[in-house]
Order: structure tokens, then sequence, then C-alpha cells
């Protein structure tokens, strides 16, 4: 699935700021570099990319104590950390197939906020390709064959642990596919619908005494 | 209404016994006019110098609604038409009614099929090769299981009919190889057979043929065809084809 236009993301990451409420395919960070919450940007990365939708990591929007959304914004220090070749090769070297994301800069409020948009998987589910290493923080910590979802309820990454998360997931892939395959019919001429039955003897009506 | 070059060879076919096919994929379609003539002509059987459907893309007409090819040459009688929905439907005339083949095969039953009297002999109007009939079928069902991949359908139907076969009588058209002395004749003016598939992938068209041939065959009373059957299409595929 090819990620949506510049302008769009820019739409959906503001009107996200504005009412700030998390759901699968919205999630906040507060002001930190990169290199800080780098491992939970890939498993959320990882998770947002087994959605339908895909989703938007937004950074510069905290929680507070009584778990109440504070707009601060990102500082330009920490703007600096977020490079596209390094947030998707870090990103990557978890995940396979690889996550395209994209990171871009939104300016709103005054502000600034880093919004990385993560785009749904296009054929296979986004699994773990490795483990993190020895000494990484239990929350941070990934395993290789790890598979990340985004539950609602509440609102968290979490990896697959129930058959219905994993039907979840499935349908997802076959949906995808079917539209693959409805769009390679489509390039070589063919579409496909519901079949109509009555359509094949209207089409035969001239000829149907001979067969 | 067929078309005036569809409408001549259609009602030459009907004259005499001929072959409907009727292929019906359980998918909702579209095709392109040129997608369905790319289909035919990658699809088409070519395992004995004429294929089926016979393909020639300068020969090809077109409506709105289908594609469609008529051929009235040497040993060939047929019309097939390609529809956009995806149906394809055929009718064709065995290869044993044109030029001088039906003479032939009439001359193998009088010398050599013994097991009928005379008087019941001279009531047959004509013969048919059972040999050529195991040809056809086959690669009706052939060609059915190859369309019914290109167009992704996993549910597709087949309906053959055998027109115009009340008294006609079997021979084996392969005097060279097999004298036949059986006396099969057809009671009935036509045999129907349809066969409807839930799952393309699994479909083995030459097992499915040979359950098609089996079942027209014991409508001209031949009740242990098996055997000619399996081995003719082992000669007809050898070392050609591979599904």
């Amino acid at each position: 699935m090819p990620l949506e236009s510049r302008s769009t993301i820019e739409e959906r990451a503001k009107a996200a700021i504005d009412f700030p409420a998390e759901f699968p395919g919205i999630e906040f960070k507060a002001n930190l570099g990169f290199e800080t919450i780098n491992y939970r940007i890939a498993k959320t990365s990882m998770a947002m990319s087994n959605l339908r939708d895909g989703g938007l990591i937004i950074v510069g929007v905290a929680q507070d104590a009584m778990r109440n959304f504070v707009v601060e914004g990102v500082s330009n220090d920490n703007t600096l950390t977020y490079i596209q070749e390094t947030v998707y090769e870090f990103v990557n070297k978890y995940a396979s197939p690889p996550v395209e994301l994209r990171v871009m800069t939104v300016h709103h409020r005054s502000k600034d906020f880093t919004v990385i948009a993560v785009p749904p998987f296009e054929r296979t589910p986004v699994v773990c390709r490795r483990n993190t290493p020895d000494g990484t923080s239990r929350a941070d910590q990934m395993r290789e064959g790890d598979c990340f979802v985004r539950t609602g309820s509440p609102v968290a990454t979490q990896r697959v642990k129930s058959a219905e998360m994993m039907a979840d997931l499935l349908e997802i892939a076959v949906v995808r596919r079917i539209a693959e395959q409805d769009r390679i019919r489509r390039e070589a001429g063919v579409s496909s619908f519901p079949v109509q039955e009555s359509r094949f003897d209207n089409e035969v009506s001239d000829v149907a005494d001979a067969l | 209404m067929p078309t005036p070059s569809e409408t001549e060879i259609l009602e030459k076919i009907r004259k005499e016994p001929y072959y409907s096919l009727r292929i019906l994929p359980m998918t909702g379609i579209e095709l392109t006019l040129k997608a369905a003539s790319e289909l035919i002509r990658k699809d088409a059987v070519r395992l004995r110098g004429w294929d089926m459907p016979h393909y020639d893309s300068n020969e090809i007409g077109r409506t709105q609604a289908y594609i469609f090819n008529g051929t009235d040459w040497a040993s060939h009688v047929e019309l097939w038409r390609m529809y956009r929905s995806g149906q394809f439907v055929y009718f064709g005339a065995p290869w044993d009614l044109a030029m001088d083949h039906q003479d032939k095969l009439r001359a193998e039953f009088d010398k050599f099929v013994f097991m009928a009297d005379e008087p019941t002999k001279a009531d047959v109007p004509g013969v048919l090769s059972f040999v050529g009939m195991i040809y056809s079928v086959t690669e009706f069902f052939i060609f059915a299981a190859r369309l019914a991949k290109s167009l992704e359908t996993t549910r597709f139907s087949i309906d053959l009919t055998l027109h115009n076969i009340e008294k006609w009588a079997l021979v084996s058209g392969e005097v060279g190889t097999l004298l036949w002395h059986y006396f099969y004749q057809a009671r009935t003016p036509e045999i129907r057979i349809s066969r409807d598939f839930r799952e393309s992938s699994q479909v083995d068209p030459l097992a499915e043929s040979a359950d098609a041939l089996r079942e027209i065959f014991e409508c001209f009373s031949w009740d242990n065809s098996e055997g000619s059957i399996k081995n003719w299409q082992q000669k007809f595929m050898a070392g050609r084809f591979t599904f």
C-alpha cells in the first residue's frame, strides 16, 4: 500500500494534535530524541504496519501524571535526531518485511512535531526478525518471531497472543491479497465482480437451441 | 443475433452430429475483447496439428459482447465465441464427417463390425470414431481447465453435448492399429454431460474427461470402455503435453 500524500498525513497529524487521544492508528510520544525511544518506535511501527490502514506516531505530545495529553512540540535538538534514513534503518533492522515509513516535521500551533507515517503491510504481515541486544530494558525488548499488533482497548502495542488477534491479522492479509489479485487482473484487462448467472443465458440466447 | 458468417457455419454444423461445449466461470468477470483474444491464444490446446479452439488472429471477429471465430476448412467445421463475461461456447463437427473421412469410416464399419447383421448395419445413418471422440473430449476438458485457471475462477462448469447421434454407431477409426468388431449404437438423439467444479485448482482434466467419455460411451451401450479410454488418452498425451 503506498503512503498517503504529505498533505494528507499533515492533515491527519494536525487533527490528532488538536483533539489528542490515542487510537490503534495514533500513538503520541513525548519530546524525546530518537535514540531514547528507538525501540518503542520500532515496535510501534511494526504493530501499526499490521493495521488495515497503518498509523501515525507523533512525537511532541506528552502525558502528565493524570494521563492528560500535553501538547508541547519537539525541541530543535530532538527534531534533528529524527532523520529519515536513521529511523528507517533502525526500524527495519527489526522489521520483516521492511516497513516503508516516512519521517516528516509538521508545524502546527506554532510548534514543531515529528510525525512518523507508517503504511500498512503490502502482502505479508510484519514480524520481528531479530532479538534486541542483551541489556535492553524489559519494555523495549523484542524477540525474533514476535508479531506485534495494536489493540484498541486499552490502546497498546502487544505481541499476538490469541487466536482472535491472529485471525484479525490474517483477515487483513487475505483482503490485501485479493485486492492485489484484482489489480493484476485489471492490468491484464480482466475485472471481476459477483457472478450473475442469468447474464450467461442472455448472452447465448441467439444460439441457445444449438447448445 | 449471430453474425452472417456465424449463421452459415452454425447451420452447416447442425445438419449432422456435432459437439456443443459451454464453459461458465462462476466468478463475475469482465474481460476486454483484447484480453479475451489473448486468453484463447494462450489456452488453446495444441496436441494434434489443429488447435482447440482454433485461433487465427487474422480471422477473429468481434462484437461488443464477444469475439468469435468460424472455420470451414478441410476436416474442420467449427464456431466458437469467447464472451467478455468469461463464458465460452463452441460448436464443432467431429472430424469424421468432413471430406472422405465418413466414407472410410463407413467402409471400416461395413467390413469389420460383424457383431451386427446386415439389415441392422444398413439402418445405421453414420459412424463416429470413438478414438476421435476420446481426443476431442479430452481436449475440451483440458481447455476448460486452462481457461478456469487463467480466469482465476475457483468454480466453473462445463456443459458438453453430442447432438444428432441417434442410431449412429462407433468404429475405431484406427484400422491400422485396432480392428473393431463390436456394434455399439446410440439410441438417443443427444448426450448431455454437465460437470460443476468447485475447486478449479484441483481439477484433473484427464480424469474428468475420462469420466465424461465413459458416460458418453454408456449411451452407445459400451459399458466397459474405461480401459480403452485410458489407453487412447495415454497415446494422445504421451510425451507431448504436461498439464
